[in-house]
């Protein structure tokens, strides 16, 4: 029967800092390779981008623009209501929204935009903003769209919300 | 830990050298890097032009002997303050110069954790040269070319690239489909070329990381990722990245290449910075090229 291996001696000469800073860096590492698959799921849940936020997905699938779009709710359907007659403050606020809504997905909510809209038209009641962001399909290799509504009364709070 | 040496196992000596290099390259990158931002207007002035006075201190320290080892320690937190600031944009290798930065921090005045430095290096280049081969085997996009389809279609410097494999109807077929339209497509070819071409891509950053690890494979490997990183560069034009990620690859070579190198790039970032601000020509090449 082949003799036990005997237990390799701890590196006594190697001070306790370089074990430390050993320590740290396979931590470090250990976190690079697995964030990626962490990064994947955000995508296809939360509609991340790809290309953000160390997932190494650059150049994996293409981002284009996010569109944003405001509307007046009537009915079932809706009046858009156009950027040029919203304040410029508003312009500014969907802007910035657009811009991180391209980076985080769902986790940026246009919540102060609906507010900004609302508090420059005191005759709304509610307002919802629609947000799309078109997906290349593996599948098919057609164009797909990710749309998210946000509706809001007229106190700003969200009433309902929904993406597919 | 042995693991760890499979990504370095360099002498003392060589290891010294490729640190003295890599942190003067990374140093003098993140300087450049920093005014070129300011001075294109990317980045708020009253926070980053005290950064970058501050990073181009940082970047002369990486030069002496008696102060190199403290650059990284002043400018980690001035990267994670530009982290911070550009949040959620931040450009993904952006983050690798931050963990190089981070890293270069376990350096200090003598050389007892210069191989560690360099093996944490060597095991992030692998890392994300495999993942970034995977992600494009996750979203599915490369098997029959849809993704590099549809950047031809888009034109610019990819369709210069890849139209000249590819019959000008396909290439105005690409280009006309409306890429903001559902139901758009398909982004698809018939050229084997073409396909053969996008899965070699995937299979290269998969196939050439583990190889890294190999002593036997090690320069091999480097250089030839060295020379997919520079060809995917030509359709990209992401220097900054190239520069950074050509930078990690030369350390795995038996040779100081990067200290060799560095007052070459250091020259080019600071040409590049100094045009940025309209101080010498080039500064329209600089605008539209970063």
């Amino acid at each position: 029967m082949a003799a036990k291996r005997e237990k390799r001696p701890k590196d006594e000469t190697r001070p306790a800092g370089h074990r430390g800073k050993q320590t740290v860096i396979v931590v470090l590492l250990v976190l690079v390779a697995v964030w990626p698959f962490g990064h994947r799921a955000l995508v296809a849940a939360y509609d991340v981008n790809p290309w953000k936020l160390a997932g190494w997905a650059m150049y994996a699938t293409p981002t284009p623009p996010v569109l944003a779009a405001i509307f007046q709710p009537v009915g079932k359907g809706g009046i858009p209501i156009p950027r040029e007659s919203l304040p410029e403050s508003v312009g500014v606020a969907l802007d910035e929204f657009v811009m991180e809504r391209h980076a985080l997905g769902d986790f940026r909510r246009p919540d102060e935009v609906a507010a900004l809209v609302l508090e420059s038209n005191a005759d709304l009641d509610e307002v919802v903003v629609m947000v799309q962001r078109m997906i290349l399909d593996s599948k098919t290799a057609l164009m797909t769209s990710r749309n998210a509504i946000y509706r809001y009364d007229r106190t700003g709070l969200l009433l309902e919300t929904h993406s597919g | 830990m042995r693991w760890l040496a499979l990504a370095n196992d360099d002498e003392a000596a060589l290891a010294r050298a490729k640190i003295d290099g890599i942190r003067r390259l990374l140093l003098g990158f993140g300087a450049a890097r920093t005014w070129i931002w300011v001075a294109l207007g990317g980045a708020p002035s009253a926070v980053h032009v005290p950064v970058a006075v501050v990073l181009t201190v940082c970047a002369a320290l990486a030069w002496f002997r008696k102060t190199a080892w403290l650059a990284p320690w002043i400018a980690l937190p001035l990267l994670l303050v530009q982290v911070a600031s550009t949040f959620p944009m931040t450009d993904n290798h952006f983050f690798l110069e931050v963990l190089c930065v981070g890293l270069l921090c376990s350096t200090g005045r003598d050389e007892n954790d210069d191989r560690l430095v360099l093996q944490g290096m060597g095991w992030l280049t692998a890392i994300i040269l495999f993942e970034t081969g995977l992600q494009k085997v996750l979203y599915g996009l490369y098997f029959h070319g849809e993704f590099l389809a549809f950047m031809v279609g888009r034109g610019g410097r990819f369709a210069a690239l890849f139209d000249y494999m590819l019959p000008a109807d396909e290439v105005a077929r690409l280009a006309a489909i409306d890429p903001m339209r559902t139901g758009a497509g398909p982004f698809r070819l018939s050229s084997p070329v073409f396909v053969a071409l996008s899965n070699l891509i995937w299979i290269a950053e998969m196939g050439l990381a583990p190889l890294l690890l190999v002593r036997r494979s090690r320069v091999a490997a480097a250089i030839a990722a060295l020379l997919l990183v520079v060809a995917i560069q030509l359709g990209a034009r992401e220097l900054g990245f190239a520069l950074l990620f050509g930078s990690l690859l030369l350390l795995f070579l038996p040779i100081d290449l990067v200290r060799r190198l560095a007052p070459v790039a250091i020259a080019a970032l600071a040409w590049a910075a100094l045009a940025a601000w309209g101080l010498v020509p080039g500064g329209t090449w600089i605008g539209r090229t970063l």
